[in-house]
């Protein structure tokens, strides 16, 4: 089986003629690849989910457990892209186009009252489709059951959270570093959580961005997943899925399509879109609150 | 109590958060569990594990990419057979070919088609953006679908009826609620004998109510098609149902054909009735709000009701004279005896108590509703009937049928509003349906009920049960809990209807004016 790649990331493209490594899980919508160095992370993506960092986009097949591949099987370069030839499959990279996951201008941000509006608005519909089990809503409600990891997860998020807003880095910083594969899943919440925080600090260009990502990069690899870990180590770089970018930009927009984009953001993984979105309208509060404070002068 | 905590490591596993807390609810269930949690062994998550006392699950070294299970029960064999039943839900969940392979489920199309060669239909409950892939390529396949799933484009549909129209196979949906298959119940379906009534029903719960009813009347049903709430709307042209009627047709054991839908399209409906005319076999059309005339003009007998679908049914199976419905339903559903409770029940009511408010969970048992409270009552009214398994309610949370908790509050809030006389109910049985309906309703019902008390008032509440003696739930245990309650209840929907307006009719100030004709009334 050929599967024909659509899109592919510039670094991507530039280590396929190395790579060598081993499948670590496939998905219906998603296939991860051990890609070389023990912590290097290669996606293989359906189309529908839109560029990711480090990533492979293919069309033409709706499940990509139909191929056959399976975790283990062993990855090799190839003269087209790369093959499991175990599964006698391989992926055509000949005519996919280059894809960037820097956030775009027009996912950049500027804290407004519209703005504020359209993350309240947001913050409902994504209420409103949040499976149990994430972090949405961030602050467990009374009563509801939720489990030790996400009790845990809503502390640090409400205690890291007032740290930010009042610019204490240092304690939100060590307070990023506990979140780092806190919670249950593929990605633990916590990871997802954090990425979302990061494209917003990114968006937003906030000062205590660089602060965290330093943190969560030195700390990722031995804190949590292979797969979170890549993840959290492209938002600390300022490489964030396009999901993301549609994300922010519908909110920047204050756009009819941002039902869509919440809807897009959060049908990726079970708990993972949900979980990235409370990361994200939570950097966006932090945006607002900053620029409604009313500057001190000295009489 | 004391407890021991026991654990497992799976190396280099990753499943998705949804499963993992799916299989830890499943092992809290087992005897003798008190905690069960599948987390990847992160620090983090070791952390929040030796806080809840279940360090030691991960005493044999885990790393960021092995998953822990980890349970704390009251002896070592409840923790041995709780780890052993971890292990074969994991297996299960991922195929994985060194799992056991008993209880394997297959992941996809393929691998289903593997395990059942002759399987020749496809259910298909997905999110709706996946669904058309799915159906698709379950026709190209050569299988009939069942389409449960929701939010499918217009254009999908289309697209997919038309694939399925050329290969001769049917595709039922999207949004389609209902079918009985060559006995097998598909969705929310009841559990009714075989017999020899065939139906086709874009109207999902028209269809349960229907399907029950024959049953209750003491005949069976061979095949109940659902087409999908959109089959008659002028787009998709009732692709469907034309199939299915086809089918029925040739169906040696179906004698008489009933056909469902909610108002459908006026050319739709045409040519639909074209296609029976001087048909073979009796057929029964039920149109909401349709065409009496037109339905006669082509040979079949129109039915105004869901319950006069059944019993017209029924009798033409059974060979006996089929009584045509009068011009207004009045006649085939209120009786002196009815007259008579509604008066009895009117005198309880404060001069204010005028209006009937319909909190369903059925949306066609919601049109059926409006269109009986119409013929009796008129339009110039305030009545509120609400279908709360409408897209409009349901976002983000389950369906009514299922999760009682919405429609509960409503019952409550609207006891506070000093115009509501009926409450109107109904309670849908069947497979996929709450396992207790009637038990979830009632304490609802009677705290609406002492809210209305407190006010100086009294709630007269309404309700039909729609379901049989061998749905899951039991006809008469729920119906038995409604009374107990102090709901007013009656057999079909329509009638339960017709007592509230019979009701609201009397509190207005005596009997009811001159019915409006029901059967020609677009609703």
């Amino acid at each position: 089986m050929t599967l024909a790649a659509t899109r592919l990331t510039p670094d991507v493209a530039g280590r396929l003629p190395s790579l060598g490594g081993r499948v670590r899980s496939v998905h219906r919508a998603a296939i991860y690849l051990d890609a070389g160095s023990p912590r290097a992370v290669l996606v293989v993506a359906l189309d529908e989910v839109g560029g990711v960092p480090d990533g492979i986009l293919v069309q033409g097949i709706a499940d990509l457990r139909e191929t056959g591949i399976r975790p283990g099987m062993a990855v090799v370069p190839s003269t087209r892209g790369v093959s499991i030839p175990s599964a006698a499959a391989e992926i055509d990279v000949t005519n996919a186009i280059s894809w960037s996951p820097t956030l775009p201008p027009a996912a950049r941000l500027r804290p407004t009252p519209e703005l504020d509006r359209t993350v309240a608005v947001a913050r409902r519909l994504a209420a409103a489709h949040a499976c149990p089990g994430g972090l949405a809503p961030a602050v467990p409600r009374a009563g509801r059951e939720i489990d030790p990891w996400q009790a845990r997860a809503a502390q640090l998020i409400d205690r890291q959270l007032t740290a930010l807003a009042t610019a204490d880095v240092a304690t939100a910083r060590d307070l990023t570093v506990e979140l780092i594969g806190l919670g249950v899943g593929l990605t633990p919440s916590g990871d997802d959580y954090l990425v979302g925080l990061l494209a917003g600090l990114e968006a937003t260009d906030d000062p205590a961005r660089l602060g965290l990502a330093t943190a969560i990069a030195a700390q990722s690899d031995r804190r949590t997943t292979a797969i979170g870990a890549a993840a959290l180590r492209h938002a600390a770089a300022g490489a964030f899925a396009e999901r993301l970018h549609d994300m922010l930009i519908a909110l920047g927009r204050g756009s009819l399509d941002l039902a869509t984009a919440i809807e897009r953001t959060m049908a990726y993984g079970a708990t993972s879109g949900s979980d990235t979105l409370v990361g994200l309208f939570g950097a966006l509060d932090l945006a607002s609150a900053r620029s409604s404070d009313v500057p001190v002068v000295a009489a | 109590m004391t407890h021991i905590v026991r654990g497992a490591v799976h190396r280099n596993s990753y499943r998705d958060s949804v499963e993992l807390m799916g299989i830890a609810a499943q092992l809290e269930q087992l005897s003798g569990i008190q905690r069960a949690g599948l987390v990847m062994a992160t620090p983090a998550n070791l952390a929040v594990l030796a806080e809840a006392g279940m360090a030691e699950a991960a005493a044999g070294g885990a790393g960021p990419n092995d998953l822990v299970v980890a349970v704390a029960a009251i002896d070592d064999p409840a923790a041995d057979h709780a780890l052993t039943t971890a292990a074969t839900l994991l297996a299960a969940g991922t195929g994985n070919p060194d799992g056991p392979q008993e209880v394997r489920t297959a992941q996809t199309l393929g691998e289903g088609l593997a395990e059942l060669p002759d399987a020749n239909l496809a259910l298909v409950s997905t999110p709706g953006t996946y669904a058309t892939a799915e159906a698709l390529r379950a026709l190209k396949r050569g299988l009939n679908v069942f389409l449960f799933s929701d939010n499918v484009p217009i254009e999908d549909e289309i697209h997919l009826k038309e694939l399925a129209e050329r290969k001769g196979i049917l595709v039922m949906g999207p949004d389609c609620g209902t079918a009985i298959v060559g006995g097998v119940p598909l969705g929310f379906a009841n559990a009714v004998r075989r017999g020899p009534i065939g139906l086709v029903g874009a109207s999902g719960t028209g269809l349960q109510q229907v399907t029950s009813l024959i049953h209750r009347f003491g005949s069976g049903v061979s095949q109940a098609f659902g087409t999908g709430g959109r089959d008659l709307d002028e787009r998709v042209g009732g692709i469907t149902m034309l199939a299915a009627t086809r089918r029925l047709l040739t169906d040696p054991e179906t004698k008489v054909i009933v056909l469902i839908s909610k108002p459908p399209s006026a050319i739709v409906a045409a040519r639909i009735l074209d296609a029976i005319r001087s048909s073979p076999k009796p057929i029964v059309v039920n149109f909401l709000g349709g065409d009496a005339a037109a339905v006669q003009a082509v040979g079949a007998h129109p039915a105004p009701t869901f319950e006069s679908a059944a019993r017209t049914a029924v009798a033409l199976a059974r060979g006996e004279p089929v009584v045509e419905p009068a011009p207004d339903l009045t006649a085939g559903l209120r009786d002196h005896e009815m007259d008579v409770v509604a008066e009895a029940a009117a005198g309880r009511l404060a001069p204010e108590q005028r209006e009937i408010r319909g909190l369903y969970s059925g949306g066609s048992l919601a049109g059926e509703a409006k269109v009986v409270l119409r013929a009796l009552l008129g339009s110039e009214r305030h009545d509120g009937i609400l279908d709360l398994g409408d897209d409009e309610y349901t976002v983000g949370r389950p369906h009514p049928m299922i999760d009682p908790r919405l429609r509960n509050e409503h019952i409550v809030a609207t006891a506070g509003e000093p115009a509501v006389a009926v409450l109107l109910l109904d309670v849908v049985l069947g497979h996929g349906s709450h396992p207790d309906p009637a038990e979830a309703l009632a304490p609802a019902i009677a705290d609406a009920m002492a809210v209305a008390i407190s006010a100086g008032r009294q709630l007269l509440v309404v309700a039909s049960v729609c379901g049989t003696d061998l749905d899951p739930q039991g006809l008469e245990r729920q119906e038995r809990i409604l009374a107990q309650t102090g709901v007013m209840l009656e057999p079909s929907n329509a009638r339960a209807a017709m007592l509230a307006a019979c009701i609201a009719a009397a509190a207005a100030g005596g009997a009811a004016g001159a019915p409006t004709p029901l059967v020609g009334a677009a609703d």
